[in-house]
């Protein structure tokens, strides 16, 4: 990675640290944008794994305990691995998810389409009520004296 | 002999300014935006913890209680707001169209809990016996659906559910109120009014074209791709062929789009029947050429699901006309003192079938039934009415 890559790169980890509240990694726009690097991971990982794999290999063979969590382990795995691969496409039409991180990602038209699509008006509403939910809760009543303490910061 | 004239001139400046400031139409209330207005409302109103309570009371499933009455009582002044509202013409949400089906709506999820305010106000007038002024509630909700149907889609939406709303609460009060031509003759007048600009989807179709094709930009489509599709393996697929798209991919998918809503808006405008069996062909057939075809990959990330918008817009105008059509019914009956044998001629008729309502005589009223069958929900629709005796 060159270093006016790695700076930029970097600028936009900031940024999206700075601008959310949980700072947000996109693994998969990171792929594509970075190829070469990404092979790269690929190939050190691979190298990696088999330096390391023969030391672990001696242990789990060793030890029938540890067999039996390395099986565990394994069987743990491929079930996760499976239930992910379930096609969300046909997914519960009762039930809206959210759909975008932020508030105003959730309010535009296309948006709400898609949750009027999957459960009718109810569904528009409630994302509606989901987007707007960060302005609340308000002070029942501001006094002027409270509005300027705060814009003074005393 | 000077200073008095110069006093007066003076005098005569000031009383010209006050007047000017005073007439300045930007001081004027109200404003001549009714969204103003509306978002004023939106703000300031707050929904009961008791929600559902007040859905029940304007259904007429609960009677009135301290509760209701109370809370009624505290929001008049969001209902004057609304009310104030509906009275102006012109409505501007001041969106900003140039996003394509990105444009931010506004929260017109609190337009539905507006609703449900102004229609237990509403039927606290019918309990007073006031049903001329329920009525004219039921008028005002009306008028703000038509304030909400801007251009998307989705605000058509959210309007044809409070209008079909609405419906329900005139067969309400007309089912329940002592038949008085006077007031049968004004709403029917003020419905007549109401139709000379009628609650249409049509805008809403134009400018999901345009804003589709807004959409269909390399800087726009791929988060427009990722808000409207589920993620699955359509859309996976969309958003590959999208990154490895040229200007030729969104030349070729924006033509696909354009002849594409040009059947469409035809469909739309098909008797019900051919209508519904032209959206549902294009609904079915959309993922195959997704499948097959390149050129229909933007236009399959972008369609709702037609048939079913289809059928949601004819079943409110079949609602509204059988409510048009019981109107004249109980001006039948003011006037003889009896109900009509058979349904009177030239009445606006169901739109499903395309002909008059069937009109059958009840122990304790009268239903208008419709001829033609609902294909989305598989349904006949009747409207049942009762006459108060």
């Amino acid at each position: 990675m060159d270093k006016e890559k790695n700076e930029k790169h970097l600028d936009e980890l900031i940024s999206r640290a700075i601008n959310t509240e949980k700072p947000q990694f996109d693994a998969e726009k990171w792929k594509q944008k970075y190829p070469d690097e990404f092979q790269m991971l690929l190939w050190r990982a691979a190298k990696g794994d088999s330096a390391r794999q023969s030391n672990i290999l001696k242990v789990i063979l060793k030890s029938p305990l540890a067999k039996l969590a390395a099986a565990a382990l394994i069987i743990i795995a491929i079930s996760f691995f499976t239930a992910r691969q379930v096609p969300t496409e046909k997914a519960d039409t009762n039930t809206v998810p959210k759909v975008t991180k932020y508030p105003v990602e959730m309010v535009t038209a296309i948006s709400l389409e898609r949750a009027f699509r999957r459960g009718g008006i109810e569904a528009v509403e409630k994302q509606c009520n989901e987007a707007f939910k960060p302005i609340g809760p308000r002070p029942k009543r501001a006094s002027v004296e409270q509005i300027l303490a705060e814009f003074n910061g005393t | 002999m000077k200073t008095v004239i110069t006093k007066k001139l003076t005098n005569a400046v000031y009383a010209t300014l006050i007047l000017l400031i005073l007439t300045c139409p930007a001081l004027a209330y109200p404003p001549d935006n009714a969204a103003v207005l509306y978002y004023k409302a939106f703000m300031l109103y707050e929904p009961p913890e008791f929600g559902p309570m007040l859905w029940d009371y304007w259904k007429g499933n609960i009677e009135s209680n301290e509760k209701i009455e109370e809370f009624l009582k505290k929001n008049h002044r969001v209902i004057d707001i609304v009310l104030d509202a509906t009275r102006i013409d012109n409505c501007d949400w001041g969106l900003d169209y140039s996003q394509g089906t990105e444009v931010l709506l506004p929260p017109h999820h609190k337009a539905r809990e507006i609703f449900a305010l102004l229609a237990a106000e509403a039927r606290m007038q019918a309990d007073r016996g006031d049903y001329r002024k329920a009525l004219g509630r039921c008028i005002s909700i009306y008028r703000m659906a038509h304030h909400l149907n801007e251009r998307p889609l989705i605000t058509y939406l959210v309007g044809t559910a409070i209008n079909a709303a609405t419906q329900k609460c005139i067969t309400q009060f007309l089912s329940e109120m002592p038949q008085d031509t006077e007031t049968l003759t004004w709403l029917r007048d003020e419905l007549a009014e109401l139709n000379k600009k009628p609650y249409s989807i049509k805008h809403a179709l134009r400018w999901k074209r345009e804003a589709g094709i807004i959409s269909m930009s390399p800087e726009r489509i791929t988060d427009v791709v990722q808000s409207g599709l589920d993620d699955g393996p359509t859309k996976k697929k969309a958003l590959e062929r999208i990154r490895t798209a040229d200007k030729q991919f969104f030349a070729r998918n924006i033509a696909y789009w354009n002849d594409y809503m040009d059947s469409i808006e035809a469909a739309f405008d098909l008797p019900y029947p051919q209508g519904y069996a032209k959206l549902k062909k294009l609904d079915d057939e959309l993922p195959k050429e997704f499948s097959k075809n390149p050129d229909a990959t933007l236009t399959a990330s972008l369609a709702p699901t037609w048939h079913r918008i289809y059928s949601i817009s004819i079943r409110l105008r079949s609602g509204s006309n059988a409510v048009k059509a019981a109107i004249e019914i109980y001006i039948t009956k003011a006037k003889t003192g009896n109900l009509p044998d058979d349904l009177p001629a030239g009445l606006p008729g169901d739109l499903y079938s395309g002909k008059p309502f069937k009109y059958e005589k009840t122990a304790d009223g009268f239903i208008l039934r419709c001829q033609g069958r609902e294909l989305y929900r598989d349904e006949i629709y009747e409207y049942e009415f009762k006459v108060k005796k």
